[in-house]
């Protein structure tokens, strides 16, 4: 903050508490936070205390009485038609804030497009707030989603910094701290529920929130979460939107299952289960997996497996965003209404480099009739009767049917717990 | 609605125990309708198709 330039000043302003104060003309001090924001003369005032901030923390006393100033160093002088004036560490100087408009005019350039008011009575929970996670939290909260929950047990760490959302500022925060903040940011009047567990670790609270969810957004980046997830999706027949980057994020792909149709485990198939369920980040996860040939330098094997750069990944969360949008606004009359004619397959694929797993597609003037780089396609997928997890000759039953299908090893699985969704 | 039947323990581990039935999937890049299809591995790939790759199962995000 310029404290000696104070002419340079810019006050925002909540409007609520503005006309909170206006309607009761009952005087108010809070503990404001006052940072910087777009340069050192900005001056931002949030009328309740950050969790955490690097910013300045006033006391704001918004008065109608002027000579009743008290060491407050922010003064918010209301006058009786309800516009306001702040003064500014007892100077002379006064200034006409800004006012942070109402819930109604916040998202004001996206009416005609969202369906504000069907966005604001929706639910998402993102499990998983890495590079995706982050990023689709506040794209959603952007387009007016009134509320979400967040999972993810992790802190933000500095080799996250070049993809995910979180700043220098935010290293050693949760994830679930940081996402909650800056969708608030977006959208002050968003409710956040924030969960930092391991989700395999806690299956149960999985599907408790899935069941209240009107759509799940599934960026973790492992196997077996997303196993559990699906698993909690078909069961609960909630929407879930999977994403994720093939390794360098030469490419990538997303997922949407819809309820009655294929589900993620539909789509891999048995490939699945001769997988890794771990995630393969690291130099050694990838060594202990067989993907680093024998030999290999440090160097060279660390470059084999950082994950790609931010515009990479951007196609996909851009992907997991429109149709979350389109599937929370569906039946819905809007501008994105036409979407839901686009978006008629579960699974769709994107190449940035023909490389590796792309590198027989065709070039990009797409002279050999194969498939171009920076294209979506989208790629039917039929419901596969031996699904594990949502085929109609398969079952995770504990009854007959499960022995008589799986023999001997359906032995091995214990007996469940019965969780009732009605009364969550 | 009751949601029976799921161990909450170890789900992946079951599934992985359980799930052999499934087919293994390819990606198969139609030339003649510029589309892709999965196919299984024991189904026979169109005339005009091409398989571009197996069905990646790993990714990170």
């Amino acid at each position: 903050m310029n404290n000696n330039n104070p002419e340079n000043l810019v006050f925002f302003i909540d409007g609520q508490e503005l006309t909170s104060f206006s309607n009761d003309c009952q005087r108010q001090e809070h503990v404001g936070i006052a940072y910087e924001w777009e340069g050192e003369n900005v001056v931002h005032l949030r009328f309740e205390p950050l969790p955490h901030s690097f910013g300045i923390t006033h006391k704001v006393l918004f008065t109608k009485k002027p000579d009743n100033a008290t060491d407050a160093p922010i003064i918010v002088r209301v006058a009786d038609n309800g516009q306001a004036t702040v003064l500014y560490r007892k100077t002379e100087l006064s200034y006409e804030p800004n006012i942070i408009p109402a819930k109604s005019d916040l998202y004001s350039r996206n009416k005609g497009i969202l369906e504000l008011n069907i966005l604001e009575q929706k639910r998402v929970l993102i499990i998983g707030l890495g590079s995706f996670g982050s990023q689709i939290g506040i794209e959603l909260a952007k387009a007016g989603v009134g509320t979400f929950s967040l999972m993810d047990f992790d802190r933000v760490e500095l080799h996250n910094l070049a993809r995910h959302t979180a700043t220098v500022n935010d290293l050693g925060r949760l994830k679930t701290d940081v996402i909650e903040q800056a969708i608030k940011g977006k959208n002050p009047y968003a409710t956040v529920h924030k969960y930092p567990v391991n989700i395999n670790d806690d299956v149960e609270l999985l599907i408790r929130e899935v069941a209240k969810a009107d759509i799940v957004i599934c960026a973790t980046d492992n196997n077996r979460s997303r196993f559990n997830i699906n698993r909690c999706v078909v069961s609960t027949r909630t929407p879930c939107i999977y994403g994720r980057a093939i390794t360098r994020a030469e490419g990538g792909d997303v997922f949407i299952y819809r309820p009655g149709g294929a589900c993620y485990c539909c789509l891999l198939g048995n490939n699945w289960f001769n997988a890794a369920m771990e995630e393969i980040t690291n130099e050694q996860s990838a060594r202990n997996d067989g993907r680093i040939a024998a030999y290999t330098s440090a160097e060279d094997a660390d470059a084999m497996v950082q994950v790609g750069l931010s515009a990479d990944i951007e196609p996909m969360c851009n992907m997991m965003v429109k149709l979350a949008l389109t599937e929370l606004s569906r039946g819905a009359q809007s501008g994105i209404t036409s979407l839901e004619k686009e978006y008629v397959y579960p699974y769709y694929m994107w190449a940035n480099r023909r490389e590796r797993n792309y590198a027989n597609w065709g070039s990009f003037d797409n002279e050999d009739q194969m498939p171009t780089i920076m294209r979506w396609y989208g790629v039917d997928v039929p419901r596969d009767e031996h699904c594990a997890q949502c085929g109609e000759k398969v079952t995770l039953d504990h009854g007959e049917s499960f022995i008589n299908a799986f023999g001997q090893q359906a032995a091995q699985v214990n007996v469940n717990t019965t969780i009732d969704l009605d009364n969550l | 609605m009751a949601f029976e039947n799921i161990n909450l323990d170890n789900l992946a581990e079951q599934a992985s125990q359980i799930g052999k039935g499934a087919s293994n999937k390819n990606m198969v890049w139609n030339k003649a309708t510029n589309k892709f299809e999965i196919v299984g591995a024991n189904q026979s790939i169109p005339e005009e198709g091409v398989i571009a790759n197996q069905m990646s199962t790993e990714g990170f995000a």
